[in-house]
């Protein structure tokens, strides 16, 4: 029984510390934005503009964390994963757009963010490295 | 391009392998390194017909699908690859293979055009495009990209002027409340019919994306000459101006989708077509309403200078159906021609990449101008089952 119990309070923590970790969007530390408004942000990654409010080249890139992708869009643009895919199927074919790039290893995500100029990602912010910089925080849970 | 003749039970073995490679695959697009990438779409389409019927289809040929037997004819594969020269420079193919009318495979080119990014949120492309009258003219062979089992456009898309070769330049502007997307183009059109050419086109359309609805509209000039099917002169300064609005909304969960498109020309048929269609999203299912109206009116015509001009490009494959009249002569179409299809079907998600449809579809036809069909048949009923995705 008291291993049940047990089991039953780690479960609990492990799911609380899911429910709470907090989304973010990040991009290299030399970059020399400090920050971006929500709008913003749904148009660098439902590729209605590849660049920042400075000019430079935005380049989002993004886990295959199905999870994590779906509540990122359904929060940035309220479309749901068939919407999502509708629209991107529109844009790709048409030549007016791309998903940003997926990749299935935080690693490689981040190693792409800390490298590549103009990177941008989603990201839990318990991900964040210190060559990384937090330009919009999600205030609800995703 | 054609290639091979293929019976029913081969095209639909072919159809299922195509199906079975399909379903392995679950990204959206396959990289082979960080430059390339391929996208590849898929309308696997059974339909049967009580009547024979002339029906759209998602390749770019209006098919007679016959009565009572089991049409593959809405099937096509098609492929996407693109290739990054540098952050601003790209290359971009789309092709597809359907069978034809004469059960061959016919390979098409859809699009084909260099991309290059100006910054500022604006680019330009040179090549091959599609004619973006409506939404379904650009999206015709992307079944996926739509809600309904075939696309809601005229038999001749955009009045037959369905691609373009030449240069074009967008523009997209970002508003805190939604998105706006210009487009201008220039170039030379490329028609379904063998006897119009010289084809100067000039285009251009405006989106505007919002949260809950999208609205566009397109303008197209169109200068031509025009010949008799033995290559006699008609006209060599034919005009035809196509224009067109489309929306799409979400009201307390209902999708409407409106569209109406308007082509005034000379010689050929003017075209109008209309659609209305309401659907209810519910979670992965969709069941959808619609209705489309389309009307042509044929013209009477002289023919300007009989069998001195020849036109300069050759019979175009996607035809079929334009053969040199036997003599003696019909006399031209006159009139009218309306056609009304109503449609009741389900969109069923399967996943994010695939979807089956369920189409039953009712159409009438009212030929009063003797124009040429492929069918006398005025009205029909045709079932469509139809699996489609991306990956």
């Amino acid at each position: 029984m008291k291993f049940i119990s047990l089991l039953f309070l780690i479960i609990s923590i492990l799911l609380s510390s899911t429910v709470n970790s907090q989304v973010v969007v990040v991009v290299a530390k030399n970059n020399p934005l400090k920050a971006l408004d929500d709008t913003y942000i749904a148009n660098i990654f439902l590729s209605r503009t590849n660049r920042f409010p400075n000019g430079d080249k935005a380049i989002p890139i993004e886990l295959t964390n199905l999870a994590l992708r779906n509540n990122f869009y359904r929060s940035i643009a309220g479309k749901s994963p068939h919407q999502l895919s509708a629209y991107w199927t529109t844009l790709v074919f048409t030549g007016r757009g791309r998903p940003p790039k997926g990749y299935s290893d935080i690693k490689q995500l981040i190693s792409r963010l800390e490298n590549q100029p103009g990177a941008i990602a989603y990201i839990d912010n318990s991900q964040v490295t210190k060559d990384l910089k937090v330009i919009y925080r999600f205030t609800d849970d995703l | 391009m054609q290639a091979g003749t293929f019976t029913f039970p081969t095209k639909s073995i072919i159809l299922l392998i195509v199906l079975n490679t399909t379903s392995i695959f679950s990204a959206f697009a396959s990289e082979l390194s960080d430059n390339i990438s391929f996208n590849n779409f898929y309308t696997l389409d059974i339909s049967l017909a009580d009547k024979d019927l002339a029906v759209i289809s998602t390749s770019k040929e209006v098919r007679l699908f016959e009565g009572k037997e089991l049409n593959l004819y809405n099937s096509v594969i098609g492929s996407q690859l693109s290739y990054q020269f540098s952050d601003d420079l790209s290359f971009v193919v789309q092709g597809l293979a359907y069978f034809d009318s004469g059960d061959a495979v016919t390979l098409d080119l859809n699009w084909a055009y260099l991309h290059y990014d100006l910054g500022n949120d604006s680019a330009l492309r040179l090549g091959q495009f599609q004619t973006p009258l409506l939404q379904g003219t650009e999206l015709r062979s992307i079944g996926f990209s739509r809600l309904w089992a075939r696309p809601l456009i005229q038999g001749n898309g955009a009045s037959g002027f369905n691609e373009y070769t030449g240069i074009e330049y967008s523009k997209r502007i970002n508003q805190q409340q939604g998105s706006w997307q210009f487009q201008l183009g220039l170039g030379q059109a490329d028609h379904d019919l063998s006897f119009i050419d010289n084809k100067n086109i000039k285009l251009a359309t405006a989106q505007y994306h919002a949260a809950n609805y999208w609205l566009r509209t397109a303008l197209i000039h169109i200068q031509y000459d025009i010949f008799t099917n033995d290559g006699g002169l008609i006209s060599d300064d034919a005009t035809a101006l196509l224009a067109s609005v489309e929306a799409e909304s979400t009201l307390r969960g209902i999708q409407f989708n409106i569209g109406f498109s308007i082509s005034n020309s000379d010689i050929t048929p003017d075209d109008k077509m209309a659609y209305l269609s309401l659907a209810y999203p519910m979670g992965t299912l969709t069941p959808y309403i619609y209705s489309a109206w389309r009307n042509q009116e044929f013209e009477s015509f002289m023919v300007k200078n009989p069998q001195t001009v020849q036109p300069t490009n050759t019979p175009n494959k996607n035809t079929p159906n334009i053969q040199p009249p036997p003599p003696p002569r019909q006399p031209p179409p006159s009139g009218s021609f309306n056609q009304v299809n109503v449609a009741l079907g389900l969109r069923w998600s399967l996943s994010e990449q695939q979807a089956l449809k369920v189409q039953f579809e009712n159409i009438r036809i009212n030929n009063d101008a003797n124009a040429r069909t492929l069918t006398d048949v005025e009205l029909g009923n045709l079932f469509s089952i139809t699996i489609e995705g991306v990956f």
